[in-house]
């Protein structure tokens, strides 16, 4: 693996929607999703020094925003948090950390799905990660932002014919990358 | 006999209506066109079924991105943060 560096300057155009995406449907709150990530990016910043490089950039800061999620189901002791998913957290260990151990109700279906759509959603994130940022960006916008057409196009200086091409690249890629286990 | 070659597409502007239609942006005559090319060509009823299949994950896992006034904040929080 290469050595990774570490370059707080380009933590929001990063990484912001990947933890955005990762919280909100963990805490269920604008505000409180809002407080973990900046909070994730201070401590960052705080022991960048202790940053060894082995894991990426990304892997780092999940690894503190998943402890800050677990603080934070913690403090305020949710209900909702202890019904849908328990997680372990080691500190050993950055990769195997995030268990979630599935609720033991059969009739429970709602919390099942609820994790199956987290985990989905996770997957798309990663699989995104893959793509070119421009590819990104555009899906993003188009996708899940749903900006018309022509917005991007404007923000982008590209035609319509452009941004398709776009689109068709990245939704070709993100299925052959979701194919074996999504889709 | 016109009408027939109007219907009729190849398979490149197949895609490109698939992807339309993923954002409900194809017209209805393109859902057609589409629609017929597909009863004859494999390759792109796959490929269709795929694309469509992506469109369905994506709505289930109702994926979201940090509003745009809010990545600004945070910018502003880290560097300042970095100035220090
Ligand atoms: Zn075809």
């Amino acid at each position: 693996m290469s050595n990774h560096i570490i370059d707080p300057t380009k933590w929001v155009d990063r990484y912001s929607d990947y933890l955005y995406n990762f919280t909100i449907v963990r805490v269920n709150d604008h505000e409180v999703a809002q407080d973990l990530i900046s909070e994730t990016f201070l401590a960052g910043l705080k022991s960048a020094k202790n940053f060894k490089g082995e894991a990426s950039e990304r892997t780092w800061l999940i690894s503190i925003l998943k402890r800050k999620i677990i603080d934070h189901y913690r403090k305020t002791n949710s209900n909702k948090g202890k019904a849908e998913v328990r997680m372990q957290y080691s500190s050993e260990d950055s990769e195997g950390d995030w268990l979630e151990e599935r609720v033991k109700d059969p009739f429970d279906k709602t919390a099942e799905d609820t994790i199956e759509n987290t985990e989905l959603g996770d997957a798309i994130y990663n699989c995104l990660d893959l793509l070119p940022s421009k590819q990104s960006t555009i899906f993003k916008m188009k996708t899940i932002d749903n900006f018309d057409t022509e917005a991007i196009c404007n923000e982008f200086n590209i035609t319509p014919s452009n941004l398709w091409v776009i689109i068709h690249r990245a939704r070709t890629s993100l299925a052959t990358c979701l194919e074996k286990n999504w889709l | 006999m016109k009408l027939l070659q109007k219907l009729m597409i190849d398979c490149e502007t197949s895609a490109h209506y698939c992807d339309k239609a993923q954002y409900n942006e194809a017209t209805g005559m393109e859902r057609i066109q589409l629609k017929i090319h597909i009863l004859f060509c494999k390759i792109c009823k796959s490929h269709t079924i795929r694309n469509s299949k992506l469109t369905s994950a994506c709505n289930k896992a109702s994926l979201a991105t940090m509003p745009k006034t809010d990545k600004e904040a945070l910018r502003a929080k880290l560097n300042k943060e970095m100035s220090k």
